[in-house]
């Protein structure tokens, strides 16, 4: 175990290495580093969050580009250092370098994957987004900002073309059936024994005791229309260079 | 408004031995160890809280806490003054009858102190008017009951070497017991026995046998060294035998068991120890080369039943691997095992009690989807016994599965060493808010069962999976918390729910019953929080 003052020390030198910055850049980042981040998170990290950071029910996905505790370098680094209070994310007394050598894997997972790049036109891909797909993603639908450092060129354009096919769980729609008649159906958003939570059609929020409910039904299609047949090819290639341009780096 | 029982609440405690022993039948007013008896069965025999007039429970007091810890602990209730530990380690004195604090003490932690699953602590020991902690800096520390302050400490491992302590110790005559958490950690587990007064260690039956004692050949090349076989959840004691039984953790690296080739003694087992000397009397191994992490870290049960015509001191024990035992606990002999949840890894158990492994139900590299998931059918929290129902409760999670990953994992001092990971849907320890994933990823259910055949009697099904404990009364009621934040009452004869209140916070710990002038009440922590219940004045 690397005593905690020359912890210190070894934190205080990456930090003070700033440039006119605000928040700090890893400056380990070269492929050696890579390779030695891999195996750090594997003995120090997976046994949480996954071996390839898809998550676990111990600790959320690293994958997805998106960081709850800040997605930032200096960000990452503290949260690994400092652990998260309130949760079994703990501190981790590593030295500088192998801290900064884990944040530099962390970009490797929500980028592994990509060996393809989108071929379409992003600015006449923004224009389409615009007009066909801001109004529910900007509310209802889930949020599209940086999807492009989570999902593969194939899923964006299976999620395009068959919305069906995969809906993740946070929007499927249940369709109750009250004892007085009543039916209404909107997005699932919490449950437990007694209650269930539910967002309707005209986006009021609605909670009702499940001894009110007749009938509950799942349904686990999309409310997102697949555009196969109201987006040319040409028209979906550039939807889809437009989304995977915008990958966040610094959040 | 003078209260004219503000005198009881002054005494000193002076719990001894004999008021532990005799503390189910004699003190239902006091709660004076974790389990609340030497027998475990968390049932209580107060009657005055009846499912006639449950519905009519007032919230009494809530004690809050500024620490952003779980809390598991139970509190002990002596004579009117109320002991816990606030997460993870400091030790509040409460007036039991309105909440208020007399004392706190507080512990300062170092850095680097390592328990896998949260800055937790079960609870405290007391024995004449000491009470015992043991702290994730893997030391214990004795406490004047009255005035909180520190008697002695002990080093009882090095929290360097990623040894903690978060198991409740158990106060056995004139020694107070307890053992490590770190099985993910590459430690060897022990139970310890010190003196009450002076706090000397007097003996440690260690986990993992070592080269010349029995049991080590069960350990492939140099496997042993960092075996694990933790021992962080207080365990029982019978004082006719003079017998006490704890159950031991999971083997390291926790999903890598060809790193390991044997069955891994005594690993996820049971054992039966001397409380004087700390021998070892006999051994049961619920999972040998245990490959999915299932802890025997669960509450010994002792009941006596009418085992096939006559009277039988036996041993419930509803297992994290799937499976419902009973053990003959003067000896270790199995009498029945049968599983009460879905498993897919044993096709079932032969004769001897010893799991029929389903080949390729084992962690793979690309994983492999196994029932139940890594928490187990059960796991820690506290089943109940009752003998005027004969059935057997426990709080279960069903339909749960886990994709079980593997790796090769070299041990380094300080660090993870599982050797693997596992994924499930289900949040593995905490509550997770709003509920989004899918219905079909595990559920919970309360289950009774029939020790005598293993077979369910009845079942109370929740949404969400539970981490509480449950505690049975002589009038026939079980009581509850949940992962979701209800609490709630059932009839222990038929499930059938009574009365519920939402306190929003997740219970991972074992609601307690007490009472003060024969008015009983009901306290349970819910988030970071302890709500204490009783009947209307």
């Amino acid at each position: 175990m690397v005593p905690l003052l020359a912890t210190l020390v070894l934190l205080a030198i990456p930090l003070a290495a700033q440039h006119g910055s605000s928040t700090t850049v890893n400056p380990y980042t070269k492929p050696d580093d890579i390779a030695r981040g891999a195996d750090l998170y594997l003995k120090q990290c997976a046994g949480c969050h996954g071996p390839t950071g898809q998550g676990t029910g111990a600790g959320p996905a690293l994958n997805s580009g998106t960081f709850r505790h800040g997605g930032s370098d200096e960000a990452l680094f503290q949260t690994i250092a400092k652990g998260v209070p309130g949760t079994t994310m703990p501190a981790f007394a590593l030295s500088g370098l192998h801290t900064w050598q884990l944040v530099t894997h962390l970009r490797q997972l929500s980028m592994a994957g990509r060996t393809t790049q989108a071929t379409g036109n992003p600015t006449a891909g923004e224009a389409l987004f615009k007009s066909n797909c801001l109004n529910c993603h900007s509310s209802n639908g889930p949020d599209l900002t940086g999807i492009g450092n989570r999902a593969s060129l194939a899923g964006l354009r299976q999620s395009i073309l068959q919305p069906n096919d995969t809906v993740p769980p946070e929007y499927w729609r249940v369709q109750l059936t009250l004892t007085n008649g009543q039916t209404l159906t909107g997005t699932r958003l919490n449950e437990d024994t007694h209650s269930i939570q539910l967002r309707d059609n005209r986006n009021s929020l609605q909670s009702f005791a499940k001894d009110q409910i007749a009938k509950l039904d799942w349904l686990r299609t999309s409310p997102m229309p697949s555009f196969e047949n109201k987006l040319t090819p040409t028209q979906i290639d550039d939807l889809i260079a437009y989304l995977v341009s915008t990958q966040r780096e610094n959040q | 408004m003078i209260l004219p029982l503000a005198l009881t609440a002054s005494l000193l405690a002076q719990v001894t031995p004999d008021r532990i022993r005799d503390a189910q039948t004699k003190e239902p007013q006091n709660w004076l160890t974790y389990n609340g008896s030497y027998s475990s069965t968390h049932h209580s025999i107060l009657k005055e809280i009846t499912p006639a007039n449950v519905a009519k429970l007032d919230l009494k007091w809530v004690w809050q806490s500024n620490s952003p810890d779980k809390i598991e602990a139970a509190p002990l209730v002596v004579d009117g003054v109320m002991y816990f530990t606030d997460p993870p380690n400091d030790v509040v004195a409460l007036d039991a009858r309105t909440g208020r604090v007399f004392w706190r003490y507080t512990h300062t932690l170092p850095a680097g102190v390592a328990p896998c699953c949260g800055r937790v602590n079960r609870g405290l020991a007391i024995h004449g008017n000491t009470l015992y902690l043991g702290t994730l800096d893997a030391r214990l520390i004795a406490i004047n009951a009255s005035t909180g302050r520190k008697l002695w400490e002990t080093v009882v491992a090095d929290y360097r070497q990623s040894y903690s302590l978060t198991a409740a110790p158990l106060v056995i005559k004139d020694k107070v017991l307890i053992g490590p958490a770190g099985g993910e950690l590459g430690i060897r587990g022990f139970v310890a026995a010190y003196d009450t007064a002076t706090g000397r260690e007097v003996w440690r039956f260690k986990t993992i046998p070592e080269k010349g004692e029995p049991g080590h050949e069960t350990w492939g090349g140099n496997s042993w060294i960092h075996g694990g076989g933790p021992i962080w959840l207080t365990g029982s004691y019978d004082p006719e035998l003079n017998l006490t039984y704890w159950g031991t953790g999971n083997p390291g690296p926790d999903w890598n068991p060809t790193m390991r080739p044997g069955d891994n003694l005594y690993t996820d087992s049971v054992i039966a120890l001397d409380p004087d000397t700390g021998k070892l009397k006999w051994h049961f191994q619920f999972t040998p080369n245990d490959g999915l992490d299932f802890d025997a870290a669960q509450i010994p049960v002792l009941a006596d039943l009418e085992w096939k015509g006559r009277s039988r001191k036996t041993m419930l024990w509803g297992n994290r691997n799937g499976f419902f035992y009973v053990l003959d606990r003067a000896t270790g002999e199995y009498l029945l095992g049968k599983p009460f949840v879905k498993q897919t890894w044993a096709t079932g158990l032969d004769e001897r009690g010893r799991p029929m492994k389903v080949t390729g139900m084992t962690p793979s590299a690309k994983g492999t989807l196994i029932m139940p998931g890594v928490q187990g059918g059960t796991n820690w929290y506290a089943p109940s016994y009752s003998p005027l129902t004969k059935l057997f409760y426990l709080t279960t999670w069903d339909d749960y599965s886990g994709v079980y990953y593997s790796w090769h994992q070299d041990y380094e001092p300080g660090k993870w060493f599982a050797g693997g990971s596992v994924r499930a849907d289900v949040p593995a320890v905490r509550r997770v808010e709003p509920k989004t994933w899918p219905s079909e990823a595990a559920y919970g259910a309360i289950r009774a069962l029939d020790p005598l055949t293993g077979q369910r009697v009845w079942e109370y099904k929740t949404t969400d999976v539970s981490d509480s404990g449950l505690l049975t009364t002589a009038t026939n009621l079980l009581f509850s918390g949940s992962r979701e934040g209800h609490f709630f009452a059932l009839d222990a004869t038929n499930g059938k729910l009574l009365w519920r209140r939402y306190l929003g916070g997740q219970t991972a710990a074992t609601p307690i019953t007490w009472a003060i002038e024969g008015r009983q009440y009901i306290s349970v922590p819910s988030g970071h929080a302890i709500f204490t219940f009783g009947l209307p004045d």
